[in-house]
């Protein structure tokens, strides 16, 4: 199906208030050839999100002409990218020269009903997980949503009970974090379970403020500047920039903890800072263009049986 | 005299996820205990427990009561050995926490400065 040069496709998002008088067109070429899990794909993204938000009133054409190749998971950052733009910057935007096998996708995982005529065969798929939008106090819709799309989803393999809650319990501490950090975010989210390795890899996306942007501000409260590395100051146990006289800052630490035994992946991406841990190594890296918010990807290992349980057998009281 | 303390049943819903959540466990704790009750906190049914639940439900304890008071009152019953973990950290945090709550955020913010 030849999805090329087809008629202007609109978001529903940039319909609903804004006066289309369109006078400037903008041409916005996505450089990526494959959109997963790397550094480059990640950079091209948020160039692309950069790119977005020096925009105002004009159509989009975004052209995918190079691109053979997108991560299921990665279309809550585009989705997140083109909605939150399109309402806020009056964007009209257009998909060119998408792949057939993109689109079809795109069908499945329901990302395409946001666009006119990007239409494909229907065809049962095992493993997508839909792409859906969250307002950030809708916690509970959130479980039951990768509890129907995720869990129970007749393509995925058997699942340990112990696995199937620690994914659950992680996936949900993501999402509560966006809710305790972002005020006035919506929550992207979408994802896809890989198969040939097994690996289930979910995104979780919000444009409201960044991880730096959180720290500087609690920082700036005790008179003081941060200097550091955001997401590294992030990361540690107990860490938070919660200004109400509560532990908390367990969020990140506990869902690397758990990423590490089951022997998969986590990627956050916040601002101009990027954290990667992958087959044992952690790494910090910086990103050339800023993402206006956090980009959140958790890979989970479903070959995995353990039972997360402690190294000691014997199940000890709790000590308070 | 013990008093069981249903999470799911206070709570109405099968998951423990909020501050929020954790701030009417939190209150229903602290009244049993000023009232002189041991309170077995029961978490039977419930299928989700995320941290910002217990920072406070269980966490925040430790800015009214001290370990003594707590082990001597406060049982938890009906988790998994997986959640017993969390449980665990969340303690640990907690009392790093309020040692001494102002030197906590002092010392999180210090060595930062330009």
């Amino acid at each position: 199906m030849d999805v090329s040069n087809r008629e202007p496709v609109y978001s529903a998002y940039c319909c609903i208030v804004r006066t289309e008088f369109y006078h400037m067109e903008k041409n916005i070429v996505i450089s990526a050839t494959q959109l997963k899990n790397t550094k480059t794909s990640y950079q091209c993204l948020c160039k692309l999100c950069y790119d977005f938000s020096v925009l105002n009133d004009v159509k989009v054409n975004v052209n995918f002409v190079d691109v053979t190749f997108i991560a299921g998971n990665f279309f809550s950052i585009i989705g997140c990218i083109f909605s939150t733009f399109s309402v806020n910057n009056n964007l009209k935007i257009y998909i060119k020269n998408l792949r057939p096998e993109i689109a079809q996708v795109m069908v499945k995982n329901g990302f395409s009903r946001y666009f006119r005529n990007i239409k494909s065969k229907e065809q049962p798929d095992d493993s997508v997980i839909p792409y859906q939008i969250f307002n950030n106090h809708e916690i509970d819709l959130f479980k039951e949503h990768i509890t129907i799309h995720l869990l129970q989803h007749h393509g995925m393999p058997q699942m340990s009970v112990p696995l199937k809650n620690r994914i659950t319990d992680n996936l949900l501490e993501i999402f509560g974090n966006v809710r305790d950090h972002s005020v006035h975010s919506l929550v992207y989210s979408c994802g896809q379970y890989f198969h040939r390795n097994k690996m289930l890899r979910f995104s979780i996306v919000d444009i409201g403020t960044t991880i730096r942007k959180n720290v500087e501000d609690f920082f700036h409260e005790f008179g003081k500047t941060f200097s550091g590395n955001a997401l590294q100051w992030a990361m540690v146990r107990g860490h938070s920039t919660r200004r109400t006289p509560e532990p908390g800052g367990l969020g990140f630490s506990l869902i690397l903890e758990f990423i590490k035994l089951n022997q998969g992946m986590f990627s956050l991406i916040s601002g101009s800072e990027g954290f990667e841990y992958k087959l044992g190594k952690e790494t910090y890296f910086d990103l050339p263009f800023p993402f206006s918010g956090t980009i959140v990807t958790m890979s989970f290992y479903l070959g995995d049986h353990s039972s997360y349980r402690l190294k000691s057998e014997m199940r000890r009281k709790l000590v308070f | 005299m013990e008093q069981v303390l249903h999470v799911s049943e206070n709570l109405g819903t099968t998951t423990a996820l909020t501050r929020e959540q954790g701030q009417i466990i939190y209150e229903k704790i602290c009244s049993l205990i000023d009232a002189g009750h041991m309170v077995s906190l029961d978490f039977s049914d419930i299928e989700s427990i995320l941290s910002p639940f217990l920072n406070v439900a269980v966490g925040k304890l430790y800015n009214k009561y001290s370990s003594d008071t707590l082990n001597k009152n406060l049982n938890i019953t009906g988790i998994s050995d997986e959640q017993y973990n969390i449980f665990e950290i969340v303690i640990s945090n907690a009392k790093s926490y309020y040692k001494d709550a102002q030197s906590f955020d002092r010392a999180v913010t210090d060595g930062c400065d330009l």
